[in-house]
């Protein structure tokens, strides 16, 4: 870590954790609160069937569960693989791109027959990496 | 009627490459292969079938557009008139622009993305990784495959970069509705 050394970034950190907490205490419905709290807003409202995963599950759980597994899913539709293949394939970031966009496209809350189009219009990017025998 | 558009395809990359001594990079099968047979005496024996071919390069940029043109997926979304083709267009901009190395284009192009649907915000760690790679002397190598590494200030620069413009964005949203309900009505709702 280089960028303006180490010591002022976990100030930043540090002084965006106050304001976020100062804010969940007085309760202030400001602008700021809905920026900061995006990332924990992210809620499932439609349950009418769709191709997704989400659906079923949030329809046959007990209710007192929501906030644990939307939190679980949103992770898992985001950040669960970000990071070990970020670590493993970070010298071949497209096929990283490729691999994320198929993983966020099948586990997203509304998924769209669309979105499977673009992923799979992307494999033959990597067509030298299998080998296909000739029919 | 395929074949017709194939020949076509591969006739003009074909000419492309022929009249171009330099090569401008412009395909990323291209980028891919001159990296390939630059390390190829490190790769090992009796792997030549997973190399990069030469027909391949212009193969694959026919197999792309085929693949997406002719995908009953993409048709049926063309019948539904759905939203997501804008999100295929850009996602298709960002990565044209990606491969490219045009930063800001590629985070303008993510950022509009990023504000239709939230999840590709992700696709910002391989984009800044990508565009702060730089290439390394062969002995400085640390592994025999790749003589890449990147710098951290580059790719935290990206990052902001793509921050800025997408709160900017944001901005320009709130200007035109003059509310932020719509930051419910797409993150909150997904």
């Amino acid at each position: 870590m280089e960028f303006f050394g180490l010591d002022i970034w976990i100030h930043v950190m540090n002084l965006a954790c106050d304001v976020f907490f100062l804010f969940m205490i007085t309760g202030d419905d400001s602008v700021f609160l809905i920026f900061l709290c995006l990332s924990c807003s992210l809620n499932h409202r439609d349950l009418q069937p769709n191709i997704g995963l989400f659906w079923y599950f949030f329809t046959e759980m007990f209710e007192h569960f929501r906030p644990l597994f939307l939190f679980s899913f949103q992770m898992n539709a985001t950040v669960l693989y970000l990071v070990p293949l970020t670590i493993k394939l970070h010298k071949q970031p497209i096929f990283l791109a490729t691999i994320l966009i198929a993983l966020t496209s099948i586990f997203r809350s509304y998924p769209c027959v669309g979105d499977i189009a673009f992923y799979m219009a992307l494999f033959p990017l990597w067509k030298h990496s299998t080998i296909c025998k000739s029919i | 009627m395929v074949n017709k558009l194939y020949s076509f395809y591969s006739n003009w990359i074909k000419n492309k490459m022929y009249h171009k001594t330099h090569m401008n990079f412009e395909s990323f099968p291209i980028l891919q292969f001159v990296g390939q047979q630059r390390r190829l005496k490190h790769y090992a024996k009796g792997t030549q079938a997973l190399h990069i071919k030469p027909d391949d390069l212009m193969d694959i940029p026919v197999f792309v557009a085929l693949a997406y043109l002719f995908n009953p997926y993409a048709v049926f979304n063309c019948v539904g008139q759905t939203t997501t083709v804008w999100s295929n267009l850009f996602l298709a901009a960002f990565f044209f622009f990606l491969v490219r190395k045009q930063t800001l284009l590629c985070c303008l192009c993510l950022a509009l993305e990023t504000q239709r649907n939230f999840y590709p915000i992700e696709l910002i760690i391989p984009a800044s990784l990508y565009l702060s790679l730089y290439e390394v002397n062969d002995d400085d190598a640390i592994d025999l495959i790749e003589n890449t590494t990147f710098k951290w200030r580059s790719v935290f620069g990206v990052i902001i970069k793509f921050g800025l413009i997408l709160s900017g964005l944001h901005i320009v949203s709130y200007c035109i509705v003059n509310d932020w309900s719509f930051l419910d009505s797409t993150y909150g709702f997904m």
